[in-house]
């Protein structure tokens, strides 16, 4: 038996507590006619009640001395212990932000979503067609422009390589806003340094909040999805997923990939006829996969 | 929030006293372990998240505002460094699911009350949703194991993955339904309403 389309969506938050209690009084009261979503119910609990316990981790004896000893090894220094002050946003962006080029990559990429969510049009695949169609001599950025134009061809529909300059240059646009919040952590920074610059508040805000979060200097170059996707959509892709490295899982979800999943990943967004930009590199540059879920009703 | 004990040792772990931190991190440390193995699937990058969370924590603490419980700040770094790790690793994942002889999904439960024929069922069904929750995409796996083993509210959990509250309230539905699909298919819950399991409630 199903669980009702109107009672679905409220029967979660109902067993996490988390509706206000005239709907929980609304979704108890349907429980006792509804063996559908009782059972979802129950399922719910049944998955509660059999969850893995925290009791049940395993710790390494020694672990609370190692991260101690760390501690006391100076890898993660606080407040004098630091080259810069952990305030010093801008002393530290300075110091980071000297390679242009990783920065400009950064950039072009925290800015992709602000573009990406404020062109309705991309939605239509007709129109990234049309713009697929007319070829552009100068990419901004040479690695779109390293990518094989002859390939784009075969799915016009959800490839945008040609097009990718004027995606570019709208990217560029939000490179303003983005570049002085932007974490610029430059990857050939050791995992120790990594301390000395950035505090781990700044890490937290940092690794989750900008995003897409590119650590990767030379960001452009490598080969991306994007795409905004219901949540029905999601799950068909979830399946792909769930073995794929989140980097990260703010707003903006997104994926490091094979170049099989990559592309088994393609298959199915054009299987499915759902609309995707993408960008092309050269060999051995990364894969991600960005997502935007649209809004939960 | 936390408690007088556990704010008074935040307090001084950020004052700087490492024996009032180690207690932290051994209040904690079970929790982080439980967030890390099924984010990182490889044991050592599991740990390793775990000791970069808590650096994280003793380097973030003199400037820890305390207007998000400790907990939740916890988990959001917890969280974090967990993608460090992977992204460090630059683990290209095709094909490295977890094994499921792996000693931290090898859980043997403690059986007290149930008989050893409840106990066995539902350890069954725990290696079950264990098996089921790698199955998910990540960001579900993240935010339905923030809900249920560490009962975080959607609230909390929108702080720890720094997603909004809608974002949550969905994730976690679609990996509870995805998840309850998995079980479903293996054969792990009985047909609906037939459930030996449902008698048991929650655990809150």
């Amino acid at each position: 038996m199903k669980y009702c389309e109107e009672y679905g969506t409220l029967l979660d938050a109902y067993v996490d507590g988390e509706l206000s209690s005239t709907d929980t009084l609304r979704v108890a009261e349907h429980l006792k006619t509804c063996g559908g979503c009782r059972s979802y119910v129950d399922a719910a609990l049944a998955i509660r009640a059999a969850f893995p316990d925290e009791e049940d981790e395993a710790v390494p004896e020694e672990f609370a001395a190692g991260v101690l000893s760390a501690v006391r090894e100076g890898k993660a220094p606080r407040g004098e212990e630091r080259e810069t002050s952990p305030v010093d946003k801008k002393a530290r962006w300075k110091k980071l932000a000297l390679p242009l080029a990783a920065c400009l990559a950064l950039a072009v990429v925290a800015g992709q979503w602000q573009w990406f969510s404020a062109k309705e049009s991309f939605q239509a695949s007709a129109a990234m067609t049309q713009d697929a169609a007319i070829p552009d001599p100068a990419p901004m950025v040479p690695a779109l422009a390293a990518a094989p134009a002859g390939e784009g061809g075969g799915a016009a529909e959800t490839r945008s390589t040609s097009g990718a300059a004027d995606e570019n240059e709208k990217r560029i646009a939000g490179t303003e806003e983005a570049v002085p919040e932007a974490e610029c952590d430059a990857s050939d920074d050791g995992g120790v340094d990594e301390y000395q610059y950035v505090t781990s508040s700044d890490r937290a805000e940092n690794a989750l909040s900008a995003a897409p979060v590119m650590n990767d200097a030379n960001a452009e170059k490598e080969h991306a999805i994007s795409v905004t996707l219901t949540q029905e959509q999601g799950d068909v892709l979830a399946p792909l997923l769930s073995d794929c490295t989140l980097e990260s899982s703010g707003e903006d979800v997104v994926y490091l990939l094979t170049a099989g999943r990559f592309h088994e990943i393609l298959a199915e967004l054009e299987r499915q006829n759902i609309p995707a930009s993408v960008t092309e590199a050269s060999d051995g540059a990364p894969y991600r996969l960005y997502i935007r879920y649209r809004a939960f009703s | 929030m936390s408690n007088p004990t556990e704010q008074a040792l935040i307090d001084a772990a950020r004052a700087g006293e490492e024996a009032a931190f180690e207690a932290l991190i051994r209040l904690y440390e079970k929790k982080v372990f439980a967030l890390t193995r099924r984010l990182c699937p490889n044991p050592d990058d599991a740990a390793e998240a775990a000791q970069d969370a808590f650096l994280a924590v003793w380097q973030g603490l003199p400037f820890f505002r305390g207007d998000a419980g400790f907990s939740t700040w916890l988990y959001r770094l917890t969280t974090n460094a967990c993608m460090d790790v992977l992204r460090r690793e630059g683990r290209h994942a095709a094909g490295a699911g977890p094994s499921l002889d792996d000693e931290a999904l090898n859980i043997d439960i403690p059986s007290t009350q149930e008989t050893p024929q409840q106990a066995a069922e539902r350890s069954e069904l725990r290696r079950a949703i264990e098996e089921g929750l790698q199955t998910l995409p990540p960001e579900y796996r993240a935010a339905l194991v923030l809900r249920e083993l560490h009962q975080l509210s959607y609230g909390e959990i929108a702080e720890a993955l720094d997603a909004d509250l809608g974002t949550v309230k969905s994730r976690i539905s679609r990996g509870r339904k995805l998840l309850r699909k998995y079980l479903l298919e293996t054969g792990n819950f009985s047909p609906p309403g037939a459930s030996k399991e449902t008698g048991r409630g929650g655990r809150q």
